[in-house]
């Protein structure tokens, strides 16, 4: 609630920013996905003129890419004569994330032009998911879809500013999501690199 | 200070953590499982050995399955005559039957392993000519022959089926005790051994034969002599082994060459 006060607030004192990150998922999400480049755009408030704390608003997309164009899976099958290991493929073809991130930034160290701040958003989203799995004997199924997720993100930056118009933001974050179809956790780290432009000036 | 230095020391613990950080090889998450050992046994069959040199690297990556598989073709595929395994410490066996093998083929085995992300094979070793060593009954009786014991004549049988598909084989002969063997597994060349149970296991056989009006089954304990001669063919030999009519002891001896 907090955050969601900052970020309207301090839209009309808006000052764009554009990050390119790189994405590291983690967990069984880095198993099945390489990491990748993209990108974060928003608007964000300011550290100057005495404050703390800032609201951040961004939208960021991100096309992952499978590690194995086929992941050997298994299945097991009971019958009368006992169990059967029954190799199979999981092959992911899409995984795309869009994700809308509201929070604040929180500035621990507060010089006249250089800032170390500590972050936290929340996101909500939506992934697009297209796979087929297939297990010999026993099974052979695609999927076509996707579903919303939900999580947090918590960030480490620091930001210098190079003259009253622009500024450098170098950020490493670590989030966390729930997606409602096909069901997972999903967990991810990435290490950005922005520029912030002042529109009020 | 102190307090900015304990929030900044907090947030870098917690991205620093990165729970689960991926392997730089997604080899590395599947497991590592060796064929050590492929050795033909006496009786036909074959002993495989395997080891799990790496459950995968990660700590959640236990062991869920292991087994071997064989084919004829050079890398055999997990369902190719599937045999799960049990671990014990990094090492596992199996044994494939003896009736599996044709002497003729070259058979490569393979090993298996799965844990939580998937599966991996192990090396393949070829073996040719898988035979069991030779088995000489202590009798010598001409072929197809039957003489069930006490004042019987020998006869000689005139029909041969078998084995079917529950293993049994059936031998008649018109001026003669008609024979019918039935096993628990498929043939193969070895020693088994005769049981009055209609429903033998593992290496037992239950020979019953009527003639005439005379009927009955050998006793249990006795050596059913077989060598297995081509991919469907086997020479069955039992040499003076008892069954009891009435209060007698009888022997019976019969020689039979299948189709």
């Amino acid at each position: 609630m907090i955050a969601l006060l900052l970020s309207v607030t301090e839209i009309t004192l808006a000052q764009v920013i554009v990050k390119g990150y790189h994405y590291h998922p983690t967990g069984d999400f880095g198993f099945v996905f390489k990491p990748t480049f993209s990108a974060e755009l928003g608007v964000m408030g300011s550290f100057i003129e005495g404050r703390k704390l800032r609201g951040v608003v961004t939208g960021t997309y991100v096309k992952l890419k499978p590690r194995l164009n086929e992941i050997p899976i298994t299945g097991v099958r009971s019958d009368g004569t006992g169990d059967h290991i029954l190799p199979g493929t999981q092959s992911f073809k899409k995984y795309n994330i869009a994700q809308l991130l509201l929070g604040f930034d929180y500035a621990f160290i507060r010089k006249e032009k250089f800032f170390v701040y500590g972050g936290f958003d929340l996101t909500v989203g939506r992934a697009n998911v297209v796979y087929t799995e297939y297990v010999q004997t026993y099974m052979e199924s695609s999927y076509d879809g996707g579903g919303v997720l939900g999580g947090c993100r918590f960030r480490l930056g620091a930001e210098y500013l190079l003259n009253p118009y622009f500024s450098l933001l170098i950020n490493a974050q670590r989030g966390g999501w729930l997606l409602t179809d096909p069901a997972a956790i999903n967990f991810a780290n990435d290490y950005g690199l922005g520029v912030k432009y002042n529109l009020n000036l | 200070m102190k307090k900015r230095m304990i929030m900044i020391c907090t947030l870098l613990i917690f991205l620093n953590s990165a729970c689960k950080k991926p392997l730089k090889d997604v080899n590395d998450y599947f497991p590592v499982v060796k064929t050590v050992a492929a050795i033909v046994q006496p009786d036909g069959s074959v002993l495989l050995t395997g080891e799990v040199e790496s459950s995968g690297k990660t700590k959640d990556a236990a062991i869920r399955y292991v087994g071997f598989c064989v084919s004829t073709v050079t890398e055999p595929k997990m369902l190719d005559r599937q045999l799960i395994a049990e671990l014990s410490g990094t090492k596992f066996t199996a044994t494939y039957s003896g009736s599996l093998f044709n002497v003729d083929s070259i058979y490569h085995f393979r090993s298996w392993g799965s844990n939580r992300y998937g599966y991996a094979y192990g090396n393949s070793i070829a073996l040719d000519s898988i035979i069991a060593e030779p088995v000489t009954p202590p009798c010598n009786l001409p072929n197809n022959m039957i003489n069930i014991g006490a004042s019987q004549p020998t006869a000689y049988y005139d029909a041969i089926s078998g084995p079917d598909t529950d293993y049994s084989i059936v031998a008649t002969s018109f001026n003669g005790p008609s024979v019918t063997f039935k096993f628990a597994t498929a043939l193969t060349t070895g020693v088994f051994q005769t049981t009055t149970d209609p429903t033998p296991t593992g290496k037992q056989v239950n020979v019953s034969f009527y003639y005439q009006f005379i009927s009955g089954a050998l006793n249990a304990g006795s050596k059913v002599f077989v060598k297995k001669m081509n991919a469907t063919g086997f020479e069955i030999t039992i040499c003076e082994a008892p069954w009891v009519y009435n209060t007698s002891t009888l022997y019976l001896n019969t020689h039979l060459i299948t189709p």
